[in-house]
């Protein structure tokens, strides 16, 4: 308190002459101190000598206009005092714009930047008149910042110039791809009729080929590679989860914590998993590598062995007729829906198959003749026709596809991207910035990293998930923010999630990054898609130089 | 940083279902020893049982005096021998204190041991403000048959202390009434140190539960347990080496005629301490003293805590009595309470018997007697007493400068913003983590601008990097704490691996001082003050989390001595140091965790990691008014609770207790939710924003109190007892109390959803609501039910007081120092009101110059007076300040401007005709409503008087016709 109580005692004498008799008795709204001129009228003296509280509770003497006592409730007989807690001193501040303070600022000798004439601390002289200096100041600033949202908002009209073409050429492409598609769907319904016609041909001829004991073999030998796969693929999962679960504790706990068990447990882990004794950068990626390319070649050559078509390998080796009608073709009817089955679906049809013959295999129903006499025998022929006819329908589901894609872009353009699709330019665009020991990323509308400077592990810290959903859509303030959730947890937290709040800038950056509370992040971001318009400036013409500028920033 | 525990794959096989099983909450209680976990608790607790289980009057103590010898005025010696060990000599000294109406001081002690050891017996050294006090010159001692009668006291009482020399039994009698009998069960026990006999130790385990008894030696196992680990014990993975064997001791101290005892702090109990023994027995285990830092402690327990405070009162409706027990080793307290009296047994692991006997006769002389041995409170700065905003942690500059400015958004008053552990680099404290917090200087300066302070946390781990200056200069200066081998002592903390200074070194004492020197710690100001943690001291892998207790300080004093005055000794140290660090000096301020008696002297203290539950605000109240009556009245609790993430309502409620606590700071711990009253939509924030200002508002009444217990020891948040000695029906409360002699009677509301809380009064005067100004009559023993809706709580202001207020809420306490004063007067049924203030510059020591105001208000129904008021405290002679210049000193001449703007007065029974001050009418408005002095209840009547131009220096006088 130094430098309030060396002030206050050279002015001490203003002070103690007691303020009220000190200040002239009003005589008109202007010189009742700290009053703000819209309410002049609300102050006009009356014959009566009286003051109406601007709630209108109760009438007072209009001398008890700032005598230093609080006698109306909403605190407006105290304009120019620290008498009532809930009232405002207005400044005029010459020279730069009029502002206003908390009564109870009023005299507590703190210069407060919105009374930059010091005229709150009318008793305490405390504060010398700096409105010239703070002016002007404020102009500059404001100026630069009208001027960041001139540029900033030229290079929106580009955003939304770009957006525009976007728009049409989407709606051009789903007209092509609409039009594509209906003569795909001809083309597949063709392929159809042809399919079914040699089906019915080859049919008979199969029938005699599926009796063989090797052929029986295969089939068993493929069922129980079936089962130890999905077998192996479970305990794969558990392991997975529960590496998942110590790499979060390794990565996310908190070393100054007193928990040894969880130390222990971490270095533990480290040793386990070779981290911690070989520390090397390099060795750990390539060992997982190798891991991964060595599991990928057998999975795929027994995807090829569980897929092969075991019944036109019949056709391959010719027909061979031992007569016994009573062999069966376990699960063949499901096996060969594999091959009707679309690329696309292919991956989730396989487990749904995988689980059904498990349950058929317990009930009991695989085994039995009906089931095998339900199955399709074909030859080559058909064979050709239904992949023919597969690949046609594929390639009629992937246009469907594009086509509701592109419907749904289209659709977001008018609300998701922006009043006027501005952001469409920004999706899938990436801002970054190093913070300690890691470099932040966010892409728009996509996700938000962390990444260790150090080992290049790499944290996901969400998932675009929504603007500023208190505010109205369309709104200006509802493009103010943005939120990413749901990201990897945090060792004895929340899942990590991401607050960007955005602010008009002639650049896309990623401006500073904090963390108020465990794994929640606040990014600071400005973007030229934020930089909306002054009114005077719409319309304006892109100046040369600024255009250069604009295309650099592009 | 790597560690080289290795793991086997069983554990880690634990670990991983650990982790996958949902986490539990609480304390690990196994981590702490009970009395049948602790050698001597189980040797030294035995004994009770022992007396307890023989035949009525079979059971007598062993110990017999012989004739006493006078040593000086007022304190005399007896040889004291053992039975059982007639060969092993002790020594009783009684001595009577020539201050506090009659003290005595106990000693016993071992002499002339043939063994090295010796106890103990430096506890009054760090304690007492006086190691040896001044002895009475009046006392006399009488020695017929056997019996040694002491009298001693101020004439108006007449105190003796009967002494019994075989067996060994001293009663103090007020007027021939026994009122403390010292040995009335015979459990006094003193353990003489041996060398350990390895033979017989193998023998005990090999026997295990009977001792075979050979040749000479006597048969003692009707009195004294023995103990296989009574030479060396394992508790868990840790080992005692114990070199001095058993040195422990018991006594019993009954009180008779009473129902009563309070205090034992630090507990989270009931004030009024339940049974741990008998057949009405609360808890199973004794109330332990050994200072802790314990993981969200239970709410209701005797376990022992963060601080300890061996002092004990003794309460009825004729008398009062109280015991403090200089001890600081291991302390376990049982108490039973009987019809004809409440009986305890105190065991402890070492030191020398050093008990003081004050003989009240009511709480309040208990509370100057304690002042008397201990010391009263440091008067604190007077932004202290406003409100801290604290969090683990505000994580750089941009984050303290926006907490700072959120508050001036919305209006909340705040004055000291904190800095939790992460502001330092890898936890080396002074040292700024300079990423986060590249200029501290320029972000303290700016928080200062506003009249603000800034505490940031200085613990007593040091980090064990020969980089580290602090670390270096105290391995340097050869100051650490040492293990049993006499090599530094190194344990793990928020530091890694750390070291501890040890601050019964003296030469530690400059050096720490010099650490905070703004020569060099450059990177501090005189708004930043201190926080001292972790204290008791807390050792992550240490036994019961602290230090082993067979490490040495300085005097080759074990751990085990010297525990409970460790987390003092810190405390203490830090504080000179921020006296010494400016000319001429301020007031400090350091919070500390750990707590033993006598740190009331250096600041305050919480009661440490909270939860946010309802369980653990309920129980606050309690723990902090036995602390209160115990000396240690700047104490608070984490608003909203440390742990956990408070409902709005909770915290609301929360807020309210705490701003009625003398230390009201809000904290939270890393994984909570942020929860700065600014955070929360309305009516929330409205209702946080509220009750903070409420406490702006009071602060005159909290610096009033805090002013009194710094001349003479009262607490400041008063219990029902203490207030109303002679109710025996508020002897039980404690979850009410009065803030110090304001007359404000507050309740928190602790439980959730409550729309009504129910108020005790004790005494036959009006009591008026401070919110509302309704009026309830007169009734002693009534019971009021008050509505209170979370934006309320019970707060009531006794009838007859004048409560000084200041309206006008600031952004910070120091920047209403100018502001005019409010007086709400509450009159009594008879018409009549007093109050006070006390006023100083609230940072300097100019106050034990005199330069203060110090008011007396009263209001008699015809006239309304201010006058000076003088210090009458017994204790003042000495404090210097009896005579001051009301009005010419230089805080007076500073504050002469300053007014009373409004003044208030409830109750009158009718409308004056006129008011005058000075001959002129002042302007003023009356309002009709229920009198005083009447039966109905009702809003009160009210008048108002506006500007009537007094001021707070000088005497006026408000005439009523």
């Amino acid at each position: 308190m130094p430098s309030v109580a060396l002030f206050s005692l050279l002015t001490l004498l203003a002070y103690s002459a007691s303020p009220v008799s000190a200040e002239q008795k009003p005589i008109t709204p202007s010189s009742i101190r700290g009053l703000n001129p819209a309410l002049y009228d609300k102050y006009e003296p009356n014959p009566a000598g009286t003051f109406q509280c601007l709630d209108g509770s109760k009438i007072i003497k209009y001398s008890a206009i700032n005598d230093d006592y609080c006698d109306c409730p909403d605190g407006s007989d105290e304009p120019g005092t620290s008498a009532c807690s809930n009232g405002v001193f207005w400044c005029k501040n010459e020279g730069h714009i009029p502002g206003q303070v908390l009564s109870s600022r009023v005299n507590d000798g703190i210069c407060d930047p919105e009374c930059c004439d010091g005229s709150d601390e009318w008793a305490t002289g405390a504060c010398p008149d700096k409105c010239a200096e703070i002016g002007k100041k404020y102009r500059d600033e404001e100026e630069a910042i009208r001027k960041t949202r001139k540029t900033g908002a030229k290079i929106r009209g580009t955003y939304i110039k770009w957006a525009q073409g976007e728009k049409k050429r989407l709606e051009t492409e789903v007209e092509n791809k609409k039009k594509e598609l209906r003569e795909k769907e001809q083309e597949v319904e063709r392929a159809r009729v042809a399919l079914e016609k040699t089906e019915s041909k080859s049919k008979e001829e199969l029938e005699k080929k599926k009796t063989s004991p090797l052929y029986q073999s295969l089939l068993t030998h493929r069922l129980t590679l079936t089962r130890l796969r999905s077998k192996t693929q479970r305990l794969q999962d558990e392991l997975d989860t529960l590496h998942s679960i110590l790499d979060e504790l390794s990565k996310g706990y908190n070393p100054n914590y007193q928990d040894m068990a969880v130390k222990a447990a971490v270095v533990g882990y480290e040793e386990y998993t070779g981290k911690a004794a070989a520390p090397s950068e390099e060795e750990k990626p390539h060992v997982e590598e190798n891991k991964e390319e060595e599991e990928e070649i057998k999975d795929w050559e027994l995807d090829e062995l569980e897929r092969k078509d075991l019944e036109s390998l019949l056709w391959q080796s010719g027909p061979e007729d031992d007569g016994n009608d009573d062999d069966e073709e376990e699960g063949g009817l499901l096996w060969k829906i594999d091959e009707y089955i679309p690329d696309s679906l292919y991956d989730s049809w396989e487990s749904v198959r995988d689980t059904a013959i498990e349950w058929m295999i317990r009930l009991g129903l695989i085994g039995k003749k009906k089931a095998s006499k339900t199955s399709i025998a074909e030859g080559p022929h058909v064979a050709a026709a239904r992949d023919k006819h597969r690949g046609l329908s594929n390639e009629l589901n992937k246009l469907k596809n594009a086509v509701s894609d592109t419907e749904n872009t289209l659709e977001k353009m008018d609300k998701e991207y922006g009043p006027q699709a501005e952001w469409k330019k920004l999706d899938g665009v990436c801002v970054d910035k190093v913070s300690g020991d890691y470099t932040y990323e966010l892409c728009f509308f996509g996700k938000a990293t962390q990444k260790s400077n150090k080992d290049g592990a790499t944290n996901h810290m969400g998932t675009f998930s929504e603007w500023n959903t208190a505010a109205e859509q369309g709104s200006f303030e509802y493009y103010t923010k943005q939120l990413y959730k749901n990201g990897a947890r945090c060792w004895n937290g929340p899942l990590r999630s991401v607050s960007v709040d955005l602010s008009c800038g002639t650049q896309n950056a990623l401006l500073s990054i904090s963390e108020p509370e465990k794994c929640e992040y606040r990014y600071k971001v400005t973007t030229p898609a934020l930089c909306w318009p002054d009114e005077q400036d719409v319309g304006g013409s892109v100046k040369s130089e600024e255009e250069d500028k604009i295309k650099e920033e592009l | 940083m790597r560690s080289s525990l290795s793991l086997s794959p069983l554990s880690l096989l634990v670990v991983l279902s650990l982790v996958l099983l949902p986490i539990t909450m609480g304390v690990k209680e196994e981590d702490f020893k009970k009395c049948s976990q602790s050698s001597f608790c189980r040797r030294l607790r035995s004994i009770a049982n022992k007396q307890e289980s023989a035949p009525s009057d079979t059971f007598t103590s062993p110990y017999s005096l012989s004739s006493p010898q006078a040593i000086q005025d007022g304190a005399w010696k007896w040889p004291l021998r053992s039975s059982l060990y007639p060969e092993i000599k002790f020594e009783l000294r009684a001595d009577v204190l020539a201050e506090g109406d009659g003290i005595i001081r106990l000693r016993i002690d071992e002499i002339g041991s043939t063994t090295p050891f010796k106890r103990y017996n430096e506890t009054a050294r760090w304690a007492l403000l006086d190691t040896n006090p001044p002895l009475s010159s009046s006392a006399t001692v009488k020695t017929t048959s056997g019996k040694s009668v002491i009298s001693y006291g101020p004439s108006s009482s007449k105190l003796s202390l009967e002494i019994q020399h075989s067996p060994l039994k001293i009663t103090q009698l007020r007027n021939g009434k026994p009122e403390i009998v010292f040995n009335e069960r015979s459990l006094f026990h003193m353990e003489h140190f041996r060398i350990k006999d390895v033979e017989k130790t193998e023998e005990i385990l090999s026997e295990s539960e009977q001792v075979v008894l050979k040749g000479d030696e006597q048969d003692r196992s009707w009195f004294e347990e023995s103990d296989i680990d009574a030479f060396e014990e394992t508790w868990k993975k840790w080992k005692d080496s114990k070199p001095k064997g058993p040195e422990g001791f018991s006594l019993d101290l009954t009180f008779p005629g009473v129902k009563h005892v309070y205090g034992l702090p630090e507990h989270a109990s009931p004030l009024s301490l339940p049974d741990t023994s008998g057949p009405n027995a609360h808890y199973s285990d004794p109330y332990r003293l050994y200072n802790v830092d314990i993981f969200e402690y239970l709410a209701d327990s005797p376990m022992s805590l963060y601080g300890a405070i061996p002092l004990l009162h003794a309460h009825a409706s004729d008398h009062s009595v109280g015991v403090l027990n200089l001890v600081a080793s291991d302390t376990f307290v049982d108490v039973r309470h009987d019809s004809d009296a409440v009986r305890t047994h105190w065991v402890s692991e070492s030191g020398i018997l050093d008990v003081l006997l004050l003989p009240g006769p009511k709480p309040q002389q208990l509370f100057e007697q304690y002042a008397v041995l201990t010391g009263p409170t440091s008067l604190p700065p007077q932004w202290s007493t406003a409100y801290h905003q604290c969090r683990w942690n505000y994580n750089d500059e941009d984050d303290v400068l926006q907490v700072d400015r959120k508050f001036d958004e919305a209006d909340i008053p705040l004055d000291v913003t904190w800095l939790d552990i992460e502001y330092a680099e890898e936890h080396r404290y002074f040292d700024w983590n300079n990423r986060f917090f590249p200029d501290p200087v320029k972000m303290i300066d700016a928080v200062a601008s506003k009249g603000r302070k800034m505490v940031a946390i200085i613990d007593p781990h040091i980090k064990k990097t020969d980089s580290f200056r602090i670390y270096s200069d105290a391995k340097d200066l050869d100051v650490l704490i040492k293990k049993a081998d006499g090599n530094n002592f190194e344990g793990w903390c928020w530091t890694g691996s750390s070291v501890w200074v040890d601050f019964f070194n003296e030469k530690s004492w400059t050096w720490w001082t010099k650490m905070f020197d703004f020569r060099t710690w450059k990177d501090s100001t005189n708004a930043l003050f201190i926080w001292n943690d972790m204290n008791e001291p807390s050792v992550f892998d240490g036994p019961e989390i602290s230090m082993p207790r067979d490490n040495i300080h300085a005097g080759g004093w074990e751990h085990r001595d010297v525990h409970n005055i460790n987390g003092m000794m810190f405390h203490n140290q830090t504080a000179h140091a921020l006296i010494a660090r400016e000319t001429p000096a301020k007031r400090p301020f350091v919070l500390s965790r750990s707590f033993f008696a006598g740190s009331h002297r250096y600041g305050a203290i919480w009661t440490g990691d909270n939860l946010g539950d309802w369980e653990h605000l309920a129980g606050e109240t309690a723990m902090l008014l036995s602390n209160n009556i115990a000396g240690m009245v700047f104490s608070g609790a984490d608003v909203g609770g440390f742990f956990g993430n408070p409902t709005p309502e909770l915290l609301v409620r929360w807020y309210q207790a705490g701003a009625f606590m003398p230390f009201f700071r809000a904290h939270a711990h890393i994984d909570t939710k942020r929860r700065e009253p600014y955070l929360f939509d309305e009516p929330i924030r409205g209702y946080l924003r509220d009750i903070i200002r409420l406490r702006y508002q009071l602060l005159p009444v909290w610096y009033n109190a805090f002013h009194d217990s710094s001349l003479t020891g009262v607490p400041i948040m008063r219990p029902q007892y203490a207030v109303f000695p002679e109710d025996e029906q508020g002897f039980a409360i404690d979850d009410q109390y009065y803030i110090g002699d304001s007359g404000l009677l507050f309740k928190p509301v602790v439980q959730e959803g409550a729309e009504t809380s129910q108020v005790y009064i004790s005494d036959a005067q009006p009591y008026y609501n401070y919110f509302t100004h309704h009026l309830y009559p007169a009734h002693a023993h009534q019971t009021l039910t008050l509505s209170t809706p979370l934006s309320t709580f019970p707060l009531l202001i006794q009838g007859g007081s004048i409560v000084p207020s200041r309206q006008r809420v600031r952004r910070s306490s120091p920047l209403m120092w100018q502001d005019p004063f409010t007086l709400t007067i509450a009159l009594s049924k008879e018409g009549k009101a007093s109050g006070q203030l006390y006023l100083d510059d609230g940072v300097s020591y100019g106050y034990e110059q005199g330069e203060y105001i110090w008011r007396r208000f009263h209001f008699d129904g015809k006239s309304l007076t201010s006058t000076s008021k003088t210090n009458t405290a017994p204790s003042s002679e000495e404090k210097g300040v009896v005579s001051y210049d009301a009005e010419n000193n230089n805080w007076a001449q500073a504050v002469s401007h300053v007014n009373i703007e409004s003044i208030t007065i409830l109750g009158l029974a009718n409308k004056p005709k006129s008011i005058k001050v000075g001959g002129q009418e002042v302007d003023w408005v009356y309002e009709n409503g229920v009198a005083s002095n009447g039966k109905k209840e009702g809003e009160s009547s009210l008048l108002k008087i506006k500007n009537p131009g007094v001021g707070v220096v000088g005497d006026w006088e408000i005439t009523f016709s």
